[in-house]
């Protein structure tokens, strides 16, 4: 089953409950062996939850615009700290398979 | 040529001709002088005021460098006091100008500073109660409110660090990051007192360490600051 690592308060935004289809910037690692995420930009919540379902994507994330735009996300630099289920920046993944932000 | 030296020459013509003309009245026709004297007569007339004129002339000439000497003084003195009144004009404006730029510096600079340490006090003020919060692990708890407010602090403090240098915050942003780890290790075990305890024994140093190297980084940030 993916791990879906988005923050509850970011999916209870006023801009995002009182939208009925939010936009933000989704970030997943296929699997536990990728070494880098991908970036899925522009893309609604429930779409993308759906997508790394349906592709049993390892990890995911869903950044909303609010939090953070598209080109925040990709000056972020992950870094490599430790994590055991989440990273504190925005753009970041845990890995938890081997416990390292992405 | 001068108005001075004109009348000189022209006085000087009329009076040659007034002489002449009254010799020639007096003189020729009454039969006392011949033509040859009143030659003569003339001659020695218009070297004497030819003489006269020359030395008026000269005097009108120095009168005349005089008053242009005068005129040029004044100049100068009215260019000097238009130089001078420029120059102070000048002064004011640019002293105005420093002065405002000063005050305009001055004014976003005390705002600045304070926001400046305000961010590092946030980010070590969430640092601090969650570290503290953490170190409750030692005694086999897991201090859950304790936690979930040094969260909301956490997250105040990543909103205040606009203004702290990128390297501080990314230094913030790592420590926040190891205990965080511990912090969702920790949750797992909760109800695991003497794993909580072991927990704390093996990461506690190491997140001690980085706590106290965060102290040291922003106490060096903030004196540099001053």
């Amino acid at each position: 089953m993916p791990d879906n690592q988005t923050p509850d308060e970011w999916l209870r935004l006023p801009s995002v409950v009182n939208n009925p289809a939010p936009r933000g910037t989704g970030l997943f690692l296929a699997s536990s062996e990728s070494g880098e995420k991908a970036i899925s930009e522009g893309i609604v919540y429930d779409d993308f939850v759906g997508m790394c379902v349906q592709n049993n994507y390892f990890v995911f994330k869903w950044v909303p615009y609010e939090i953070a735009s598209p080109e925040e996300i990709n000056q972020i630099q992950c870094g490599g700290d430790r994590c055991a289920k989440s990273c504190i920046k925005s753009a970041c993944l845990c890995n938890t398979a081997i416990g390292r932000c992405r | 040529m001068p108005k001075g030296l004109h009348s000189i020459v022209t006085t000087s013509g009329v009076a040659v001709i007034i002489i002449m003309i009254i010799a020639w009245i007096i003189l020729i026709n009454d039969n006392t002088m011949q033509t040859k004297d009143y030659i003569l007569l003339i001659q020695v007339t218009v070297v004497f005021l030819t003489a006269i004129a020359t030395a008026g002339i000269s005097i009108a000439v120095v009168n005349l460098q005089q008053a242009n000497s005068l005129k040029i003084e004044d100049y100068r003195q009215n260019v000097g006091m238009q130089q001078d009144k420029l120059r102070a004009d000048l002064t004011q404006s640019v002293q105005e100008s420093v002065n405002s730029s000063t005050e305009q510096l001055k004014a976003r600079l005390g705002q600045l500073v304070p926001k400046k340490y305000e961010s590092y006090h946030s980010m070590w003020k969430a640092a601090t109660e969650y570290f503290l919060a953490l170190k409750k692990l030692e005694l086999g708890e897991y201090p859950e409110s304790q936690l979930e407010e040094a969260e909301k602090t956490r997250n105040l403090a990543f909103g205040e660090s606009l203004l702290a240098m990128p390297e501080d915050v990314e230094k913030y942003y790592t420590f926040m990051q190891e205990v965080l780890f511990i912090k969702e290790k920790a949750e797992d075990i909760k109800r695991e007192s003497e794993r909580l305890k072991t927990l704390w024994q093996n990461e506690g140093p190491q997140c001690g360490q980085q706590y106290e190297d965060l102290r040291e980084h922003f106490y060096t940030r903030l004196l540099s600051l001053d």
